[in-house]
């Protein structure tokens, strides 16, 4: 029986769970040259694979993909004036209860949040998907931060995104290169 | 104990043992290679331990082997070849020591050819930091090498920290460089557990390990050790901190995150993190460092949950689902308590 590699999923689900203009979704090997699941680039002939079981349908990844970026903007985005109070809220209704509760420690530390700190507006240029679970998707985003008075920069965040029963939250948000091969 | 013979008593104990079947010996040589269906990781003893075996030694015995997860008849083997369980005369044994400079019911190196395994002098105050493996087990304020009840836990420490019970035969060949004395300490293992060589086997098998464990303690190490047992079976996946897989410093992260404290990402991070402490002051729940496949020494690339002193529950690899098992002293960093960060 000829089964359809986990990499041609996800080759195929970046065909076809392009949607919003912030969140072009091509098919990545990763943020990190230590990642060893590398997701190959040639397109997939539609009859090699006619009925592979996807752990999370395209409508489904299209949600959580345009979810992670409106959380990665909002999670770098230091508008002038804005209270740790006034970031966390704006957070809130897109992460699990138990992100939260990490955000709401991380806003109640005042050392991450200096007087006069430069505010910054990012936006996400790029979402691209790292891995597939049921009900999970890991997606990296790449943000592009504009600080007042210095050029524009990018960082990459990985993004957790999990399903339940209110829709798509992010459950966990870390850099994309963070991690260990054991 | 490394760099010295067994005393009189187990030279006799030696010379009794000839004239056991050859395949009881061969076969229990082999136990760390065998397969055990059951697992009964303390087994009873045989009528032989009983009576063999002094009533107080027997007790720490078991004791040590409870609470350091090696089957007590491997220490009573160890306990019988080196003083005969205490009963032994000859020198070392209750005072001074043998002519390798081992010590005590359990043949500690003290000095001599032997070297100092123990740790600063024979006997010394519990508050003494010597860096040896000598420790108070029986909490009397005194590390006493020739007292039995601070011999035989200390044993059963050094074949921990020399990768027992996953490689018991590594462990006890790291106790005395020989093999034969590994086969003989076997052998009257088997001999002294009800069950025989089957029950050596199936006590030292890796299926004993998760059942080694024990109850989850209370507080924050109880809620990290629940957490990570919960995702035991899940896959390793680099980058990933749950909930549908994980790599070694995302569980380890997400675990202390559900006892709501917050840690860093990535294990070397982890490292630098948590306040250090010393293997005798480990408790289930402190984060075990290694060396890893990314990493080094000093700035180490794999990390895990003790469960207690060398068991741990990790995420180990790319194609290893997170599991308990044990951990020996190759590549390892060593220990934090990230609960106690910045103390």
């Amino acid at each position: 029986m000829t089964t359809c590699p986990r990499a041609a999923v996800l080759a195929m689900l970046a065909a076809t769970a392009i949607g919003c203009a912030a969140c072009a979704i091509p098919a990545t090997s990763g943020g990190t040259p230590a990642r060893r699941d590398a997701v190959s680039h040639r397109p997939l002939a539609a009859a090699a694979c006619p009925a592979v079981p996807l752990p999370v349908s395209p409508p489904g990844l299209r949600a959580a993909a345009a979810l992670a970026a409106r959380f990665a903007a909002a999670y770098l985005t230091r508008p002038p004036g804005q209270s740790p109070a006034g970031w966390l809220a704006r957070l809130a209704p897109m992460v699990t209860s138990q992100l939260y509760a990490v955000l709401a420690r991380t806003a109640a530390t005042p050392a991450l949040w200096p007087r006069g700190q430069p505010y910054a507006t990012a936006a996400a240029a790029a979402v691209r998907v790292r891995d597939l679970a049921a009900g999970s998707v890991i997606l990296s985003v790449a943000v592009r931060v504009r600080q007042a008075g210095a050029r524009a920069t990018t960082t990459t965040l990985a993004l957790t995104v999990v399903s339940g029963a209110g829709g798509w939250a992010v459950y966990d948000v870390e850099p994309a290169t963070a991690g260990n091969t054991g | 104990m490394t760099g010295h013979g067994a005393v009189r008593a187990g030279l006799a104990a030696a010379a009794a043992l000839l004239v056991l079947p050859v395949l009881l010996i061969a076969a229990a040589a082999r136990i760390a290679t065998q397969e055990a269906a059951a697992c009964t990781a303390q087994p009873a003893p045989a009528p032989l331990a009983l009576a063999a075996i002094p009533a107080r030694y027997l007790a720490l015995y078991q004791q040590a082997g409870q609470e350091y997860g090696i089957a007590w008849e491997i220490l009573a083997g160890i306990g019988t070849v080196e003083s005969d369980n205490g009963q032994s005369d000859a020198p070392g044994a209750h005072s001074g020591a043998n002519s390798a400079g081992a010590a005590g019911p359990m043949q500690f190196g003290i000095g001599g050819a032997a070297g100092n395994t123990w740790g600063g002098t024979p006997v010394h105050p519990a508050s003494e930091q010597t860096g040896g493996y000598g420790i108070d087990g029986d909490h009397d304020g005194v590390v006493d090498v020739y007292d039995p009840g601070d011999a035989i836990p200390s044993a059963a420490r050094y074949l921990v920290l020399h990768g027992a019970p996953g490689d018991m035969q590594a462990a006890l060949l790291a106790y005395n460089h020989s093999e034969a004395y590994v086969t003989l300490v076997l052998a009257w293992a088997a001999r002294y557990a009800a069950g025989g060589v089957q029950a050596v086997a199936a006590a030292t098998s890796p299926a004993c390990t998760p059942a080694a464990a024990g109850p989850l303690p209370a507080g924050i190490a109880g809620k990290v050790l629940a957490y990570a047992e919960a995702q035991i079976g899940k896959p390793y996946q680099w980058g990933a901190t749950g909930p549908a897989a994980f790599d070694c410093s995302g569980l380890v992260m997400m675990a202390y995150r559900a006892a709501g404290i917050d840690i860093p990402r990535t294990s070397q991070a982890q490292w630098a993190y948590g306040r250090q402490i010393p293997a005798s002051q480990l408790r289930p729940g402190d984060l075990v460092f290694f060396a890893g496949a990314d990493g080094t020494i000093t700035a180490p690339g794999h990390v895990g949950i003790v469960l207690r002193l060398g068991i741990m529950i990790d995420a180990p690899t790319t194609g290893q689902d997170i599991q308990i098992q044990p951990y020996g002293p190759a590549g390892l960093t060593g220990y934090t308590d990230p609960a106690a960060a910045g103390t």
